[in-house]
């Protein structure tokens, strides 16, 4: 089992947001391969992200990726969510580049809820 | 200095805590009784020697051995080597084929894989579902130049037993030699030279709560079974493996073979319950579990499963409060299945959602119930977070 640093270790252990959101103005996005299964929720205002959830089952980087993101645009303007890039994850969670992929696919699936 | 919380250890087969009665009966041979065994001028040689053919008939006692059988090694990886190496450059006139199986400890199936590269023929069969040999296949697979056949009898990832009277009188009726990898059977299973047609038997200290660094091979003394050294210098061990003995080790190795031979009964009972018990109350609370291997033909000090609806790097690093393995292994960049999972028919996913778990003789109720309770609420917390 690999070793992560502090900051993965406790984004992964306290795991804040995990849930659903129904509703209609609920906008919601997933992915469903390569061995992790990844669902974003977020309830957007005015441009404002009131509320955002997620569901997972993955490695703990897709895990602890997903608590930090929703802490990052949490009752924030969506534009932090579209201007969100791996580089800042991958150096808070000191991850080796050939893991970069899985906080890509993170990012990439929420910020498909603002496609929508 | 802080003290760091140290996990619930369950993780027997990987290796044991040293027990106490070992390690009191090493010290003095690291300390005041340092002599080299092979000194025969002077009292502190004889001592070491005393001490080493001590433990010689300590191993001896516990597999029914005739005690001029036993060779001391570095571990079980060495003995495994000797044999194998040993045998098929010994008997290389009368054939070069030998057999193994795809569940096989890496030690067995990387040195057939070498012998392969070497100029032998090497035979690796597939095992059944239940991790048990298919006798009618390894029958089949026999050839008139076949050496050896290699079996590892407590399989140190599923616990599962392998019947070694039947194979042992399959290679018997086709003249071909038997080599039984016993580095998990010490301690844990009965084991008879004697009455066994078993001619090489590789061993292995650290996992019958002795020391690490060192093992032992039994190469049966009548009819005698000849093997080529693999190790030259100084002729120590009748010319067999070189290289001064480490009499303490030897010791312990001998120590934990004697509370072996007197404990093996009472620490599989108890074993078995606390085992049982953990089983139960995952089965209690949690769907999705699927027991790895034959569900009766196997050690009790083992429990491996895998567990549906949750990813297995997440399983593990979430169980931070057990010291346990998981069904696969990281290379730098990659999660592999392990091979005797797969070799099961298991799936890759399943494989990498598995978890062994082994019991030991230190093993408490107390550590059992709090590991049950932490499996549990972990399980269920990963399957709530899950799609």
């Amino acid at each position: 089992m690999a070793q992560y640093n502090d900051s993965l270790q406790q984004y992964f252990n306290d795991r804040r947001y995990v849930g659903t959101l129904t509703g209609p103005s609920i906008r919601s996005a997933q992915h469903d391969l390569m061995d992790v299964q990844l669902r974003f929720y977020l309830d957007i205002h005015n441009d404002i992200i009131q509320h955002v959830r997620y569901k997972v089952m993955g490695p703990p980087p897709v895990i602890a990726a997903c608590a930090w993101l929703a802490e990052q645009i949490d009752q924030q303007p969506t534009e932090t969510l579209a201007n969100l890039t791996p580089a800042p994850l991958m150096t808070a969670f000191s991850l080796a580049d050939h893991q970069q992929h899985q906080i890509t696919l993170v990012i990439r699936i929420a910020q498909q809820c603002l496609d929508l | 200095m802080k003290t760091q919380h140290l996990p619930i250890y369950l993780d027997n087969m990987a290796t044991t805590p040293t027990d106490p009665r070992v390690s009191e009966a090493m010290l003095p041979y690291i300390t005041e009784r340092f002599g080299n065994p092979a000194s025969v001028d002077h009292a502190y040689g004889w001592a070491a020697k005393a001490a080493v053919e001590q433990a010689q008939q300590q191993i001896a006692q516990l597999i029914n051995a005739d005690p001029r059988s036993i060779v001391w090694t570095s571990g079980a990886t060495e003995a495994i080597n000797l044999a194998l190496k040993g045998a098929m450059h010994h008997y290389q006139r009368q054939g070069k084929h030998l057999i193994t199986f795809t569940t096989e400890h890496k030690a067995v199936i990387d040195t057939c894989r070498h012998l392969a590269h070497s100029g032998y023929d090497a035979t690796i069969l597939p095992i059944q579902a239940d991790g048990l040999i298919d006798l009618e296949q390894l029958a089949a697979s026999i050839r008139p130049d076949t050496i050896l056949v290699s079996v590892l009898h407590v399989n140190n990832e599923t616990g599962v037993v392998q019947d070694l009277v039947a194979i042992g009188q399959l290679c018997r009726q086709h003249g071909c030699l038997l080599h039984v990898d016993g580095a998990q059977t010490l301690g844990k299973a009965q084991i008879d030279v004697s009455s066994t047609p078993i001619d090489l038997l590789s061993l292995s200290a650290h996992k019958v709560y002795g020391p690490k660094g060192i093992g032992a091979l039994y190469v049966r003394y009548q009819p005698k079974v000849q093997l080529t050294p693999q190790i030259h210098g100084g002729g120590h061990q009748h010319g067999l493996r070189a290289g001064t003995l480490a009499t303490h080790q030897i010791v312990g190795f001998g120590q934990a073979c004697d509370l072996a031979h007197d404990d093996i009964a009472t620490d599989i009972e108890r074993i078995t319950a606390l085992r049982d018990h953990l089983w139960q109350g995952l089965q209690d609370n949690l769907d999705g579990l699927t027991l790895n291997g034959h569900a009766s033909q196997r050690v009790p000090h083992n429990l491996n499963f895998s567990v549906a609806g949750v990813e297995g790097e997440t399983l593990t690093n979430a169980l931070h409060q057990i010291a346990l393995s998981r069904g696969s292994a990281c290379t730098s960049a990659t999660i592999e299945p392990s091979h005797v999972l797969t070799a099961m028919g298991i799936s890759r996913q399943q494989a990498n959602s598995s978890l062994r778990l082994s019991l030991g003789r230190f093993t408490t109720q107390a550590e059992i119930d709090a590991a049950l309770s932490h499996l549990i609420d972990t399980i269920q917390s990963l399957r709530n977070l899950a799609p």
